[in-house]
């Protein structure tokens, strides 16, 4: 699995390629300082599935970074590693694109254990921004068609980029996601990746082939 | 209250402007004077023109309409200069122009009196005295202008009286000169009144005035605590980020050590958590060191040093840097000597001279002293100069600021702290010494600190502290107070290893009973703030007054406080934790050579 660390820390950068690479199996790690350098790494690796991103980059803001990213490249999935953690900041990311928000923060276990998440292809989520969502509905039952449409959400991939990895209409998929919004108490895309969160998905980023 | 500069000069001023108000209306009503004196000569003429000689008379008249366009004249040439005139001058020369005016109408009198009727004679007298009268109004109350005016006139007049009259003479002599007496006293009743209400004026204005600076003052002060509260606030933001850093990235190797790391990454985290620690402790301490510096808890040293020396020595330090970078480092040193703080002065050029290696790619680091002659006292001079990439004229106010740092806005640490110049701007304010830059883009920049330099050099004085840095400390006696066991601990071991015998302490109890045991140390090092409010400065006093004195060092975390001063005042030396093993080593040295 090929990986892209995008921070301006080189030292943190290169402790996160090792920690991937003693936790992941077969992972491969790129690494920028910067946003124009890692969109040019996202253009030349077609087969990169996930980006960790820090937020505070120099001279821009990891924010404008993620639609930026999503709009290159729909298929990589933006995972955000940031020294904030305030619940707004978060929101705007899921909100933006991204997949899952480890803040840098967190204790060393609770680090390894979010990556390992992530690299599951399930979505991670901070304890705070789950303790101010609604309850989850007791017992959520999904489909598998829908466990695989609430993952390509999560991804960030559009409903049209859903369909065609799917092999559906996108009628079809607009309808999965209505009852996976239903299913989840969700009313919008960000709601519902941090609700996914908390189902602990542990579909394979290899769905996609 | 400090009174404002322009105070002074105008304390004596109400009498100096009360005359130039009294000209300023003089001279307006100056203006009206040759309309109002036809006026009289017409009406004047009307009444005796049948009874005197026309030539005469004509003659009379263009002299006396003539005074006073002269004076009409000069007034309007005082208008026009306004304040620049002399006050006094133009005073006396209003003065004489009145006596002139006053004896231009006496003539007239001495002229046609005589050849008058009797009933002439009496309206001429009548309108004649009428004159001074309304003249105090036209003085402006200026006794001397009125005095002139109407002594000129009246005395010529009422002589011409007696001599027409010597029966009335005394009578009419005693009238005229009670009558001038009179106006002229109204006239200096009209002045004092004046002299009030201008200085009442001058005193609002003053009033006016302070309120003014006064109100500057409190906004420049404001405008100061402003900016200072920012400044601080930046600091901690900087700060903040900077320390949660490194802490991140800790972390991530912490997690990668608990994942059981392939072996042949182990290297690599222990390199990389090496240099994350050392940008933390060079963090830390610059921070220590600038809150230290800005809590006026340092207080520099004043002695004799010999500057050339102190700089080859940092110049040392940095050699291997500047060839690890392929730079050149160009020591070019003439003797000289200052009155400074030997620390101080070396974090200066240590701070400058790093800073110089670290922006610098290609070329030479110039390091020079040397005496500037220019100025009238002795002036110091030590130089870096460097062939970097220079500092953009805009950014260069701002290098002296907490964690500014040029090209460096994504603040990567390998690149220093930012806190460097900041600290050389506090020492070099501490040592009165004075900081400038100049830099060219593209070309390098060069940092020349001047100071107090000492005139003559003394015959080659020895370097005492190169000698007490090898002196040994092997056999001393130490005692350790400290409430921290590591501290103990780590402090037994340090000074164990430079020889030293050292006992330890935990409390004020546990102190005594080392001092019953085996008597004073050679050196009592003791902790501020040991357990229970003890402060570890009154032990110290309280262990001299039982046992006789003996060297003291304070060891303590704090930073700022009245404790510290407390002790510095005691003439204790203090040390502030982290303390790096050298410093105390030199401070103990220092300590126990100096007895």
């Amino acid at each position: 699995m090929k990986i892209l660390i995008v921070d301006d820390h080189a030292l943190f950068r290169a402790g996160l390629r090792m920690l991937l690479a003693t936790i992941g199996h077969n992972v491969v790690c790129l690494e920028s300082a910067s946003i124009t350098d890692a969109l040019a790494l996202i253009g030349q690796h077609e087969d990169l599935q996930l980006c960790l991103l820090d937020l505070s980059l120099k001279n821009e803001h990891g924010l404008g970074a993620i639609q930026r990213i999503k709009q290159d490249a729909p298929h990589v999935a933006v995972v955000v590693v940031s020294g904030a953690d305030d619940s707004a900041t978060i929101r705007s990311c899921i909100d933006a694109g991204a997949m899952s928000f480890i803040p840098k923060s967190v204790a060393p276990e609770v680090l390894t254990q979010a990556l390992q998440h992530v690299l599951s292809g399930a979505v991670y989520m901070p304890e705070q921004i789950l303790s101010v969502m609604q309850d989850m509905p007791e017992s959520v039952k999904l489909t598998p068609r829908q466990m695989q449409v609430l993952q390509a959400l999560s991804r960030g991939l559009p409903t049209k980029l859903i369909a065609r990895e799917l092999d559906l209409s996108e009628h079809t998929v607009k309808d999965h996601i209505a009852m996976l919004f239903q299913a989840l108490g969700a009313s919008n895309r960000t709601e519902a990746v941090i609700k996914a969160s908390q189902l602990r998905l542990q579909e394979s980023f290899a769905v996609r082939g | 209250m400090k009174s404002p500069p322009w105070d002074d000069d105008q304390r004596a001023e109400p009498g100096r402007e009360m005359l130039i108000e009294v000209i300023g209306l003089h001279a307006q009503a100056m203006l009206r004077m040759p309309w109002v004196q036809s006026c009289l000569v017409l009406g004047l003429g009307l009444c005796i023109f049948t009874r005197v000689d026309a030539r005469v008379f004509v003659g009379w008249a263009a002299i006396t309409i003539g005074v006073e366009f002269l004076r009409a004249r000069y007034a309007r040439h005082v208008l026009k200069r306004g304040y620049d005139v002399d006050p006094r001058r133009t005073h006396a020369v209003f003065v004489v122009l009145a006596a002139a005016s006053g004896a231009s109408i006496a003539v007239g009198v001495v002229l046609f009196l005589p050849r008058l009727p009797i009933l002439y004679q009496a309206l001429y007298g009548a309108i004649l005295f009428a004159i001074p009268a309304a003249g105090i109004a036209v003085s402006q109350s200026s006794r001397n202008i009125l005095a002139a005016y109407a002594i000129c006139m009246l005395l010529p007049a009422a002589v011409t009286w007696g001599v027409v009259y010597p029966s009335q003479a005394l009578g009419v002599g005693a009238l005229t000169v009670l009558y001038c007496v009179v106006i002229i006293l109204v006239a200096a009743d009209g002045e004092k009144l004046l002299l009030r209400s201008v200085t009442i004026r001058h005193q609002r204005d003053r009033l006016v005035r302070d309120l003014e600076q006064r109100n500057t003052d409190v906004r420049a002060a404001m405008g100061q605590a402003e900016q200072s509260a920012k400044a601080r606030a930046r600091v901690l933001a900087a700060a903040s980020h900077d320390l949660r850093q490194p802490l991140h990235a800790l972390s991530v190797y912490s997690a990668v050590l608990a994942s059981k790391p392939a072996p042949d990454l182990l290297n690599e985290v222990s390199v990389n958590i090496d240099q994350i620690v050392r940008a933390l402790g060079n963090l830390l301490n610059g921070l220590l060191d600038l809150s230290r510096l800005s809590a006026g808890n340092y207080v520099p040293e004043h002695q004799q040093l010999s500057l050339d020396t102190l700089i080859a020595g940092v110049c040392t330090e940095y050699s291997q840097a500047a060839a690890h970078k392929g730079l050149t480092l160009v020591q070019d040193l003439q003797p000289v000597r200052i009155m400074g703080d030997a620390v101080a002065v070396g974090r200066i050029a240590r701070n400058l001279i790093d800073n110089a290696i670290k922006y610098t790619d290609a070329g030479e680091v110039r390091v020079l002293t040397h005496m500037d002659d220019t100025h009238a006292v002795p002036v110091a001079v030590l130089r870096v100069c460097d062939t970097g990439k220079g500092i953009p004229q805009a950014e260069q106010a701002k290098i002296f600021e907490e964690f500014y740092q040029l090209d460096n806005p994504g603040r990567d640490r390998s690149k220093g702290v930012g806190l460097g110049l900041a600290i050389v701007q506090r020492l070099c304010e501490l040592v009165d010494a004075r900081i400038h830059v100049d830099s060219t883009l593209g070309e390098g920049t060069e940092f020349r600190v001047t100071m107090a330099a000492v005139a003559s050099a003394p015959a080659a004085a020895p370097d005492e502290g190169m000698a007490v840095s090898w002196a040994s400390l092997e056999g001393r006696r130490c005692y350790v107070v400290d409430d921290e066991r590591d501290i103990r601990n780590s402090m037994r071991a340090l000074l164990g290893v430079w020889g030293v015998q050292t006992s330890t302490a935990d409390s004020v109890q546990e102190a005594d009973a080392l001092f019953a045991q085996h008597g004073s140390p050679d050196l009592l090092i003791v902790d501020l703030r040991l357990a229970g409010e003890e402060h570890g400065a009154h032990l110290a006093d309280r262990l001299q007054n039982r046992h006789g004195a003996f060297p003291v060092l304070i060891i303590t975390g704090e930073t700022s406080s009245d404790a510290l001063r407390d002790a510095q005042e005691r003439g204790y030396m203090l040390l502030q934790k982290p303390i790096a093993a050298e410093v105390l080593r030199r401070s103990i040295i220092n300590i126990l050579g100096a007895r």
